[in-house]
C-alpha cells in the first residue's frame, strides 16, 4: 500500500511538468495545430495519472547512474523513521481519494435526481426529427431520451450509463437547433462523458495536486473546442457565424436564472471569446501526428523514469547512511607504525585530489595492497576543505628517511629537527612537522600568509582533520 | 415563507397546475395526470390536501367539485430548489462535471455579456 503512494507520487510530479510545459505551449500549438491535438493529449495524460504502473523500458535509458546525486541529501526520505510517516501520508491521501469521489458522486446523484423531477419527454416534432438529422451528422447510432428540462440553461448530455440529451425550455429556431443538437451529438458520438469520468478519476488519485485540476480545466475546454472545429468541419463563415450567435444566446439564457443550475464554470468570457475565434477560424490545421506521439511516448515514460531515479535515491542515502554508520572511516597508518613507506597523494603544488583508485602509478606513486578502495571514497566529499584551507594534500607517513627518499633533503630544518620545510614550485612553502621521526602534520604556508599559521589546517597522520593551533 | 422540497409524486401534480389555467378542478387535475399513467382518486385527493396544507396551494369551490390554485409560482419553486443544490455543493463549482453542455455559467457578468455581444455584432457587419 505504501509503495501505491510512491507510485503516484512518482507519477504526479513529472507529468506535472508535462502538464505544465503542455499549458505552456497551447497558444503556440492553438495556432498551427488542430485543437483535436490537445484534446487527445488531456485524454493520454489522464490516463497515464490514473494507471500508476512503471514503464521498464526507461531503465536503460537513464543508465548510468550518477554517483552522487546532488539533491540526495534534500530528499525526504527517511529509510527508519519514516515508515509511520509513509503510512499517514498514504492513508491521508487515500481519504482524500474517497472524500473526492463521494463529494463528486452526491453531486451527480443530486443532480441527476433534480433532473428526473424536472425533465420532460420530448413530443414536439419538429424537435425529435432535428434531433435525427443531427444523430446522423455526428454518426450516432444508439437511442437515447430527449428531455425538456426547466432546470438546464443550455442543451447538454448527461448521464454516464444511459445518456440523456436534455435540452432548455426555450424556443430554438431550426438553424439553432440543428447546431445545438450537433454540437451535442457530437459529445455523444466522442463518448465524452467517459472522457470527463477518465479526467474527473484523475483528479480523485491526484487530488492534492494543484497541477491536475488545471489540466482538468484546460481539458473541458479544449473538448468544446474540438467539438465547435468538428461542428463547423468545412462549413461556410455564414454557418460559422451562426454557431457563434447560437453560443451567445445560451449565454443570455443563463444570465441572471438563479432558478437554473449552470456548468462549466471554466467558462469564462475569455473562453467564449477564443471559442467565437476558433470557430470564426477557417484556416486548415495540422494533424501534428509524430508530434503526438513523440510527446504521448515521453509522458507514458516518464513516471518510469523518475522511479528509477528516485531508486538510485534511495541507493545513495542508503550508502550514506552505511557510511555513517562505519566506527572509523580510514585505515589508521599510525596505528600500525610499520618499516613501509606510505604514500604522498599527489603533488604538493597541484590542486588535483588524486583518487585513490586510480592506482596506475602514473603519478610515481604506489599504493599498499592495504589500501581499500571503499574507504577512501568516504573522503571524497572532504576535498574541497584541504584546497581551500592552501593545504593540498595529505601526506601520512611514518619515517622520516622515507619522506627524504621520496621528496630529497628538506631545505630546511628546525633546530629542534620536528619541522622540515620545502620550497614548492608556486613560492609556498611545505612545513612537514615531525614527532619521533614520525610524520604528524603537513601543511602548506602560501608565500603571502602573514598570519599562515593560523591559516593551515593540518592533517594528523591518524587521518583526523585538526585545525593547527 | 419558507418552501420545503416537494417530493416527487407530488411535484408531478404541482407540474399539472402551474402549466394549466387555474384554478382547476381535481377532475381536471386527474385528466391531466392520467395522460402519462394511472392515477388513484383517493391518493390524488390526500396529495393534493397536503399541498394545501403545506402553503403551495390554495383551495376554493367551483359548483360541486374543489379547485385548486398555486400559492408559489413554478419559477419561485425552482429558484429555492435550485439554491438548496447550490448551498450543498457550492455557488461557483460546477453543477457535475459530468455533463457535456453547449455553454453555459453563472460567474459571467453583464458587462462580459455586452462584451461578447459587441464582438458578434462585429463579425456580423464584416460578413455583410
Amino acid at each position: 500500500m505504501e509503495n501505491l503512494m510512491i507510485d503516484i507520487i512518482e507519477i504526479t510530479l513529472p507529468i506535472s511538468v508535462w502538464i505544465a510545459l503542455l499549458l505552456l505551449c497551447t497558444p503556440i500549438l492553438k495556432r498551427s495545430y488542430v485543437s483535436k491535438w490537445r484534446y487527445y493529449m488531456w485524454l493520454f495524460v489522464a490516463a497515464r495519472l490514473v494507471l500508476p504502473f512503471k514503464i521498464n523500458l526507461a531503465k536503460p535509458i537513464t543508465m548510468p547512474i550518477p554517483q552522487t546525486i546532488p539533491t540526495a541529501a534534500q530528499t525526504p526520505v527517511v529509510p527508519a523513521a519514516g515508515i509511520d510517516v509513509q503510512k499517514l501520508v498514504t492513508f491521508v491521501w487515500i481519504l482524500g481519494v474517497i472524500v473526492f469521489a463521494l463529494y463528486q458522486t452526491a453531486k451527480y446523484i443530486s443532480f441527476s435526481g433534480m433532473v428526473r423531477r424536472w425533465a420532460k419527454n420530448v413530443t414536439d416534432e419538429r424537435i425529435l426529427h432535428a434531433v435525427k438529422a443531427a444523430k446522423d451528422f455526428a454518426g450516432v447510432t444508439r437511442d437515447f431520451n430527449v428531455k425538456l428540462c426547466k432546470v438546464v440553461t443550455t442543451p447538454m448530455v448527461f448521464g454516464i450509463v444511459k445518456p440523456v440529451l436534455l435540452l432548455p425550455c426555450i424556443d430554438f429556431t431550426d438553424a439553432e437547433l440543428t447546431i445545438v443538437l450537433r454540437h451535442e451529438l457530437v459529445h455523444m458520438k466522442r463518448r465524452d462523458i467517459w472522457y470527463k469520468l477518465l479526467v474527473m478519476a484523475a483528479r480523485a488519485v491526484h487530488w492534492f495536486n494543484p497541477m491536475v485540476h488545471i489540466m482538468a480545466s484546460a481539458a473541458d475546454r479544449d473538448m468544446e473546442f474540438a467539438c465547435d472545429a468538428e461542428v463547423v468541419r468545412s462549413q461556410n463563415v455564414d454557418y460559422r457565424r451562426g454557431y457563434c450567435e447560437t453560443i451567445l444566446r445560451l449565454v443570455h439564457n443563463g444570465r441572471g436564472r438563479g432558478t437554473a443550475l449552470s456548468t462549466c464554470f471554466f467558462f469564462s468570457k475569455k473562453t467564449v471569446l477564443e471559442r467565437f475565434k476558433g470557430i470564426l477560424d477557417e484556416k486548415i490545421k495540422r494533424n501534428g501526428v509524430v508530434m503526438f506521439c513523440v510527446i504521448a511516448v515521453s509522458v507514458a515514460v516518464s513516471g518510469g523514469v523518475i522511479t528509477f531515479a528516485a531508486d538510485s535515491v534511495a541507493e545513495v542515502i542508503e550508502d550514506d547512511l552505511g557510511i555513517v554508520e562505519r566506527p572509523t572511516p580510514p585505515p589508521a597508518p599510525t596505528a600500525e607504525p610499520t618499516t613501509e613507506p606510505q604514500p604522498v597523494y599527489g603533488d604538493d603544488t597541484d590542486d588535483t585530489y588524486y583518487e585513490p583508485e586510480s592506482d596506475d602509478g602514473a603519478d610515481g606513486y604506489v599504493y599498499e595492497d592495504d589500501y581499500t578502495v571503499p574507504e577512501y571514497e568516504d573522503y571524497v566529499p572532504e576535498e574541497p576543505e584541504y584546497t581551500d584551507n592552501g593545504v593540498n594534500d595529505i601526506t601520512i607517513g611514518d619515517e622520516r628517511g622515507s619522506v627524504y627518499d621520496r621528496l630529497g633533503e628538506p631545505e630546511s630544518s628546525a633546530a629542534n629537527g620536528m619541522k622540515d620545510t620545502y620550497s614548492l614550485d608556486d613560492g609556498s612553502t611545505a612545513v612537514l612537522q615531525y614527532e619521533d621521526g614520525t610524520l604528524e602534520h603537513v601543511y602548506i604556508v602560501e608565500p603571502s600568509g602573514d598570519d599562515a599559521d593560523t591559516d593551515n589546517t593540518g592533517v594528523t597522520a591518524d587521518g583526523a582533520e585538526t585545525a593547527e593551533e | 415563507m419558507k418552501l420545503k422540497k416537494i417530493p416527487e409524486t407530488e411535484l408531478e401534480i404541482m407540474q399539472v397546475i402551474w402549466s394549466n389555467p387555474t384554478p382547476i378542478t381535481t377532475t381536471d387535475i386527474k385528466r391531466e395526470l392520467e395522460k402519462t399513467r394511472p392515477w388513484s382518486q383517493g391518493a390524488l385527493q390526500s396529495l393534493l390536501s397536503r399541498l394545501a396544507e403545506r402553503g403551495f396551494l390554495k383551495t376554493g369551490v367551483l359548483g360541486k367539485s374543489k379547485t385548486f390554485e398555486p400559492l408559489v409560482t413554478e419559477d419561485d419553486y425552482l429558484k429555492v430548489e435550485s439554491a438548496s443544490f447550490f448551498k450543498r455543493f457550492g455557488e461557483k463549482g460546477t453543477i457535475t462535471g459530468l455533463v457535456t453542455a453547449l455553454y453555459d455559467s453563472k460567474t459571467i457578468s453583464e458587462k462580459d455579456i455586452e462584451e461578447l455581444d459587441a464582438f458578434i455584432e462585429k463579425i456580423k457587419k464584416e460578413g455583410k
